[in-house]
């Protein structure tokens, strides 16, 4: 069997190329200095790395990484299921803060909060066994993993669906999304650097799908529109010229693709919202889209966005009613949602290109064979 | 002895009878057998080093201590061998069948060794791809039996049904494998992999601790950590577990030193070309290991003596070994760990250096703590190793034999040279001391006295004496010929002698002050000086 290599995509290099790098210079730019006149600060990032750490290698090409004096990745975490694909990251990417387990099965795991030295005594009732064994690991990974926030730059590239028929709503994705929000928010400590971040971008990759959805999560979306449409009447023009249909439950019968792209991005946005934060309309908001069939399995479409988010000014969290938003906040999210209605997904069809010879070439120095 | 007691040892029956251990006893030993970590860490490399691997990689999974993987590119070993040493070979692993290009000499035990792993964590996964044979992977979890086994009732004990004359009567189960599917990209090659992805919380909290602490985390450069690092601390104790496990890797597998030059006087040249051609690498979470040992920059320098290579048969059985010892003169050695004698069965560390030097019987004082060295085995003592493989049974004839010459070269050669250095650092170090001393008194009485002065000549110990021509008394020079005299004519303790000898010859010049009065004040003004820049 032929395994399908995610890696020598030129769509996905496009997407790098044109989106990611940019928009991370975008965010390295706006970094705090770590004195009045020192460097800025290194850029912190999490990725759910991909075949050969290759999103991280660009991005250090692009100087938007930085190593540390002793060669070290130490700002990148990555997330890899096999204990084995961590090491195998690790040796490209050396000194990276590598966790060898299911990203949702973690983050959406609810441990209390454990001093980073760890003096807890061992359990007096537990087994000496795998199970309490594995609950540890989860333990100390997850506390681990909260203490590595905050981050610049997320590259949350799931490749997978952003809601799966089976899950309760809103679904594992949307859930872990709303606990990295709220981490976003810690102060980190990192040797002695003390970092808290107020602005932040995200890379965030999906499929388009499943066109069956259960009833529940399919009004969900739908309601997430209607409510958007109903607060900023101009939306409805919007999605009428664009679509042709001037409510989100026809778009959702007429064209899913479309209705998916518009719902995936303002449940981002307006979950970020309860939590505090909000797009920044200083910087771009990007969208691409472009097919993949691997070998013995359907065709599916990739939406890539790019979105960058700051804190809410004023704060919510210091709001007494949360839901009553100060009226500069709600401006910026009208202006969020409209803007994500009005852009388009830039359609990645790297056949009809004239730089596909550039974007094999850039893969080839990533260490891609293509 | 008398006739009746002779009589009482005659045999009732013709033939001795057997003496059996009870297979409990061997179930024991998947289970705490190893030291620490590195012991059993150390023997998954020597497996290794027997499949004929050139890399051997372990990911001790840092900062989190969650999983840890050792990986080699050697020839791995095939699933109907793997299905043999846990169904019954455990203990009794077949050595590979040497090919003919196989030059290595075989170390690890491919079945203890492979379950050392279970010390610290609660199951483990092992995968191999061999160069022949069908590939696999499976799970293993052994039982934490140590209370069950003892129950009369266990469930894990078994009475053999059919059970032959040579064969054991009972069957103890020490856990459970599974064969999981072993996918074609799990390795690139040949090799075997093993993952404990379910690490004691005792293991993960730690070593997560330890690299908490300064200097928890060694430089990228191994040979930095080394010369740097390490070099700062006295105890590998304080530079906390994760730390020790690399240093006690690092210590203890056959890969090579950070130079030819790593030992004075080239006494491991040959031992590094050896180990170079090996080709045999460690990596420690990306850090290429080499061996801890880097004896340069002392002071005082080094005395190093080589081990000759030494054959002998003992009880049938061959011996053969060679290797240096260095002492660090007038320095103890740092880390504490590397004092001691190391001695190597086939290019493997037995334990860790053993700092009583073989259980050497003489008082050395500190000079002790300045030596080190490694004896390399190359035949023999095998069988003189105790069942951690970390020791060795201090009575087997072949360790005391390796033992008496070990001592009869700290005896007679090692000690001997080193106290003589230190009766040549002492006398040199005693006339640098005498010469600045008579400069002191020299300084003293020109200062004072408004005096001229020459050096005088030495006495017989080679101790300068001084002349003083001639002092100022009022506004006029007047000529003396006052010297200092020899401190050896005094009779006082010897490390008074020469102070005396200073304070009489700025007495005899007070005397010539014309008061009492103003000798007094000159004689204090002289003595104060002096004792200034004593």
């Amino acid at each position: 069997m032929t395994t399908f290599k995610y890696e020598n995509c030129t769509s996905k290099q496009y997407v790098r190329s044109k989106g990611w790098i940019p928009e991370a210079k975008e965010r390295l730019a706006r970094l705090p200095k770590v004195s009045q006149r020192g460097p800025r600060r290194r850029l912190r990032y999490l990725t759910f790395c991909a075949e050969g750490a290759i999103d991280v290698l660009a991005l250090r090409n692009a100087k938007i990484i930085k190593k540390s004096a002793e060669k070290l990745y130490d700002t990148v975490t990555f997330f890899d299921f096999a204990p084995q694909a961590v090491d195998k990251t690790l040796r490209i990417i050396e000194g990276a803060n590598g966790f060898p387990i299911d990203f949702f099965e973690l983050i959406n795991s609810d441990y209390p909060e454990i001093p980073q030295s760890e003096s807890d005594l061992d359990p007096q009732d537990a087994e000496e066994d795998d199970v309490t064994f594995r609950e540890a690991k989860n333990r100390y990974l997850y506390g681990d993993f909260r203490r590595s926030f905050p981050f610049d730059l997320m590259n949350l590239d799931v490749e997978r669906y952003v809601i799966r028929p089976t899950e309760k709503l809103p679904g594992e994705l949307l859930t872990a999304w709303d606990k990295i929000l709220e981490w976003q928010k810690r102060e980190g400590s990192f040797g002695k650097l003390k970092i808290k971040v107020d602005e932040f971008t995200v890379f965030f990759t999906a499929k388009i799908g499943p066109r069956e959805l259960p009833d529940t999560h399919r009004d969900n979306l739908i309601r997430v529109i209607e409510a958007n449409i109903e607060r900023f009447p101009d939306l409805k023009h919007i999605l009428s010229s664009r679509f042709s249909e001037d409510n989100a439950e026809k778009l959702y019968h007429s064209n899913f693709d479309e209705f998916f792209k518009l719902a995936v991005p303002k449940a981002l946005i307006s979950r970020a919202l309860a939590k505090d934060w909000m797009l920044d309309l200083e910087l771009s908001y990007k969208a691409f889209e472009f097919d993949r069939q691997p070998p013995a399995s359907d065709e599916y479409t990739m939406v890539h966005y790019i979105l960058h988010f700051r804190r809410c000014a004023p704060s919510l969290d210091a709001q007494i009613n949360p839901l009553n938003l100060p009226l500069a906040v709600a401006k910026v999210y009208g202006e969020s949602v409209t803007r994500v209605f009005t852009t388009p997904c830039d359609d990645v069809d790297v056949s009809k290109m004239d730089d596909e010879a550039t974007l094999k070439m850039e893969l080839g120095a990533l260490g891609v064979a293509v | 002895m008398s006739e009746a007691n002779v009589e009482s040892e005659k045999p009732e029956a013709s033939g001795g009878n057997k003496i059996v251990l009870h297979e409990k006893a061997f179930a024991h030993l998947t289970r705490g057998m190893y030291r620490s970590p590195a012991s059993a860490l150390r023997e998954l490399v020597s497996n290794a080093w027997d499949a004929r691997a050139h890399k051997v990689e372990i990911r001790t999974g840092i900062p989190h201590f969650v999983e840890l993987t050792v990986t080699d590119d050697g020839e791995g070993f095939d699933e109907a061998e793997f299905l043999r040493i846990v169904k019954g070979g455990l203990g009794n692993s077949e050595k590979r069948i040497r090919d003919t290009d196989n030059t290595r000499p075989l170390i690890g035990r491919l079945g203890v060794g492979m379950f050392g792993i279970a010390q610290i964590c609660g199951s483990f996964v092992i995968a191999s791809r061999p160069k022949k044979g069908k590939p696999f992977k499976a799970r293993i979890r052994l039982y934490n039996f140590r209370e069950e086994l003892d129950k009369t009732d266990s469930p894990l004990v078994r009475r053999r049904e059919k059970v032959a004359d040579t064969e054991s009567s009972l069957e103890i189960d020490i856990g459970e494998y599974e064969l999981l599917a072993f996918s074609e990209d799990e390795f690139e090659g040949t090799g075997t992999r093993i993952v404990a992805d379910v690490m004691h919380p005792v293991f993960s909290r730690t070593f997560r601790d330890s690299i908490q602490q300064s200097d928890g985390v060694p430089d990228r450069e191994w040979g930095v950590a080394v010369k740097k690092q390490i070099s700062k601390h006295h105890s590998l104790q304080e530079l906390g577990e994760y730390f020790r496990l690399i240093w006690e890797i690092a210590a203890s597998v056959p890969i090579p030193y950070l130079g030819d030059d790593a030992v004075p006087s080239g006494r491991v040249v040959n031992v590094q070309k050896d180990l170079l051609k090996e080709d045999f690498q460690v990596l420690v979470d990306g850090i290429q290991l080499f061996k801890p040992v880097w004896l340069k920059g002392n002071r005082n320098g080094y005395t190093t003596i080589d081990v000759p290579y030494t054959e002998t048969t003992l009880y049938n059985r061959k011996i053969a070994f060679q290797g240096y010892i260095a002492v660090q003169e007038g320095k103890q050695l740092k880390p504490d760990e590397l004092r001691g004698i190391m001695i190597r069965v086939k290019g493997v560390g037995i334990g860790l250096y053993d700092p009583s030097l073989l259980d050497y019987r003489f008082n050395e004082g500190p000079r002790s703590r300045w030596v080190t060295g490694e004896i390399f085995v190359s035949e023999g003592l095998e069988n003189a190793l105790n069942v951690d493989r970390d020791s060795f049974n201090r009575f087997h004839p072949q360790f005391r034999f390796l033992q008496r010459q070990v001592h009869k070269l700290l005896r007679e050669e090692v000690f001997p040279e080193v106290y003589s250095k230190i009766k040549r650092r002492s006398n040199r170090r005693a006339k640098e001391n005498a010469s600045a001393r008579t400069e002191a008194l020299a300084e003293a009485v020109q200062e004072t006295f408004a005096a001229k002065t020459r050096q005088g000549p030495a006495n017989a110990a080679g101790m300068p004496s001084l002349v003083v021509r001639s002092i100022k008394i009022g506004e006029s020079d007047r000529s003396t010929d006052v010297r200092s005299e020899d401190p050896d004519e005094l009779d006082t303790k010897k490390g008074n002698r020469q102070l005396a000898s200073s304070v009489l010859t700025l007495f005899d010049l007070a005397l010539m002050q014309p008061t009492k009065n103003q000798m007094r004040q000159i004689f204090t003004k002289a003595l104060l000086k002096l004792l200034r820049d004593w």
